[in-house]
């Protein structure tokens, strides 16, 4: 990964002030020492090289401490991480207690390193224990000042790595809700005790300590040196005075306007803020702040935040109305336009007009239909009255039929009976004639006395072949009469059987002319309700002549207010056009 | 020579007398008479209206038998061609028909 651009070596400055004040205040502390204490000629190198030993270590323990701290804000400097917005935020947070963790580090620092420096350089040099308790002394009156400064030091940058981690992704809200809630009123306080105690404490000190080392010497006998402290040390002790109060109040000066810094830069920022919002710039910038400044912040971003919702809504409502007005302006212009329109609805009305003139007369068909298909049905109605007469006769046919087929089976019966008959005759004719013929054989046999006996028989011969010629044309004739019955027969089974088609077609007839029937009989209703149906038809159509008549009437009246409503429209237009470049203003402060 | 009384006998398109004397009884045929049709290549069957005629010992079927009473003169065949078969021939309404004897006939067998 890359660099972030802003982000890099930010830890690292952000934790530079706090370095400075801290040598600053050794510095002070030092030079306060060295005028107060009167440091042996023979360990003066030695508490130089612990001091210098124990600063280094404990700037070096500090500072790890604090880039430890701001190893999140480190790493996304160098790349290492992500500028995901949980990264952002934990660095955020880091780069937000950091001047506390300095404030804790510094004051540590100088007042167990003075006590280590004490400690040690009493040890290694022989040096009177009660140097190194005011050494440690020292350092614990100059730590909270010195840590003060350190501090406040920060803020400004703090504010700035916040204000970069925003710009680099952090969502503002997030960074809001996240930031712990704290207050000026305490820190304040001890600042304020801090700032005035201190200098007190070090005038006080020194006050004391140069009475303590006057009482020394008039205790020990020597008045000389006493006298010549007291007559030369106005001039000394008012020159070492005025530079310690001099110090002093360039560090209260220090801390003061570093306090006020803090408590100040949000409250201008946010001023600034609000003059931007007042004049209509929403650009939705993070305000970096702390404390009490931070819940305004929020809650100004808060209502920045809603402010531009409420924009762009109104943005798009403005839209929505130039759009509208547009639409009603060419509405208007189309509404003027009615007056061809209402010549298409002239136009409409005479085709409707046209069209109840048309569905009268298809009234007055479908009347006439209807009355055809009733004599249809009427017609169907007869036809299938005399489907069934024709049938009824069908059936007197065929018995009939049957009846003459009887009766000429019972005629070849007779015919038959009368065959016999006369073959009975014809073998009796036949036997005559045999008899006669033998007779006349015998007659003639008998010679003269036989002759008349012959003459007899040859005439009873001839009697009996004129029977048997007769019977011969009787049995032609009942055969005639044998095949014309036959012929009969068979006539009469056919017209029975014919008869029994007849029937049976006649029946089928009657099934389809019932059917005939029925459908008639539908096609009739149907008919009827469709002549209702197209009365009805014609009923509505001429209720809709009426209407289009109105319709007519109304967009005549129409027309002539929509000239009216147009100079509406373009009033309302202008209205939207300024609306629109009213928001527009505030549209191009947000880009 | 005369023939006393003579039975003309029709068969097909031939005829052929017998002696009244030689004729015993006309009759209806009987399913054992010969019919004389076959003399004349006709063939076995003979017509419904057939008679027979029956000599003592012999009969023979016709299919019309006809009675001729009076006496009709013979002509003698002649000698180099007489037979037993046919005695001579009578002169009918102008038609020579051959008198024909039936015992003889009978004998002759197809």
């Amino acid at each position: 990964m890359t660099p972030h651009p802003t982000l890099a070596g930010r830890a690292r400055w952000l934790t530079s002030p706090s370095t400075i004040s801290v040598f600053a205040g050794i510095a002070l502390a030092t030079a306060y020492a060295w005028a107060s204490l009167s440091i042996p000629a023979g360990t003066r190198l030695a508490f130089g090289v612990i001091l210098v030993v124990v600063c280094v270590v404990f700037n070096t323990v500090g500072d790890l401490v604090e880039q430890r701290r701001l190893s999140v804000l480190a790493q996304l400097g160098r790349g290492a991480l992500p500028a995901t917005p949980e990264h952002l935020l934990a660095a955020a947070l880091s780069v937000a207690r950091a001047p506390d963790v300095t404030l804790v580090l510094v004051a540590s620092f100088l007042s167990g390193g003075a006590f280590l420096v004490g400690v040690l350089w009493s040890a290694s040099t022989a040096a009177p224990g009660q140097a190194g308790l005011r050494l440690a002394f020292i350092g614990l009156v100059s730590a909270p000042v010195t840590s003060l400064i350190a501090s406040l030091s920060m803020f400004g940058r703090v504010r700035t790595v916040l204000g970069e981690l925003v710009a680099a992704g952090l969502p503002a809200p997030q960074l809001y809700a996240a930031l712990p809630a704290r207050s000026w009123g305490g820190r304040l306080v001890v600042f304020a005790l801090v700032a005035a105690v201190s200098p007190v404490v070090l005038i006080a000190d020194l006050s004391l300590e140069r009475f303590s080392g006057l009482v020394a010497r008039v205790g020990a006998g020597d008045h000389a040196a006493a006298r010549a402290a007291i007559e030369g040390s106005f001039v000394q002790d008012f020159g070492a005075l005025a530079v310690l109060v001099a110090i002093l109040l360039v560090l209260v000066a220090v801390c003061a306007w570093l306090a006020g810094d803090a408590i100040g830069g949000p409250l201008r920022a946010l001023a600034e803020k609000t003059r931007r919002l007042a004049a209509g710039r929403y650009d939705g910038d993070f305000v970096p702040a702390e404390f009490e400044s931070l819940d305004a912040a929020a809650a100004l971003h808060a209502m920045e935040h809603h402010l531009l919702e409420a924009l762009r809504a109104l943005d798009q409502t403005s839209a929505s109305i130039t759009t509208a007005t547009a639409a009603l302006v060419a509405t208007t212009a189309r509404s003027s336009e009615r007056l061809d329109a209402s010549a298409a609805l002239a136009q409409t009305n005479a085709t409707t007009t046209e069209l109840a003139r048309s569905a009268s007369q298809i009234a007055a068909n479908a009347q006439v239909v209807s009355s055809l298909a009733q004599q249809t049905f009427a017609a169907a109605r007869s036809g299938k009255g005399s489907a069934d007469a024709f049938a009824g006769a069908m059936g007197q046919v065929r018995e009939g039929n049957q009846a003459i087929a009887d009766s000429v089976v019972r005629l070849n019966k007779r015919v038959q009976q009368v065959g016999r008959i006369v073959g009975f005759i014809d073998s009796i004719a036949d036997r005559s004639d045999l008899l006669a013929l033998n007779a006349e054989l015998e007659g003639h046999k008998a010679g003269e006395v036989g002759r008349g006996f012959s003459l007899v028989a040859a005439e009873m011969r001839r009697l009996a072949e004129s029977v048997l010629q007769s019977t011969r044309e009787i049995s032609g004739l009942i055969e005639d009469i044998r095949d014309a019955t036959n012929a009969a027969v068979m006539a009469t089974e056919a017209g029975v059987k014919a008869t029994d088609a007849g029937a049976s077609l006649s029946g089928r007839v009657g099934v389809r002319l019932t059917s005939i029937v029925d459908f008639a009989n539908q096609s009739s209703e149907a008919m009827q309700r469709i002549s209702e149906a197209t009365g009805q038809q014609q009923l509505g159509t001429e209720q809709l002549v009426g209407a289009m008549t109105d319709i007519l009437r109304a967009t005549r009246a129409s027309a002539d207010a929509s000239g009216a409503m147009a100079l509406a429209h373009e009033e309302l237009v202008e209205l939207a056009q300024g609306l629109t470049r009213a928001l527009a203003d505030f549209s191009e402060t947000r880009r | 020579m005369t023939l006393d009384g003579a039975v003309l006998c029709q068969v097909g398109p031939f005829r052929f007398a017998l002696a009244a004397h030689d004729v015993s009884s006309i009759e209806v045929p009987d399913a054992r008479g010969v019919y004389a049709g076959r003399w004349f290549g006709l063939g076995d069957a003979w017509p419904q209206t057939a008679r027979s005629v029956r000599a003592p010992g012999h009969h023979v079927v016709v299919d019309t038998v006809e009675v001729h009473g009076a006496t009709l003169p013979v002509l003698a065949m002649p000698a180099m061609v007489a037979s037993h078969l046919v005695t001579g021939f009578v002169d009918v309404q102008g038609a020579l028909v051959p008198v024909v004897s039936l015992a003889h006939a009978a004998e002759r067998r197809p």
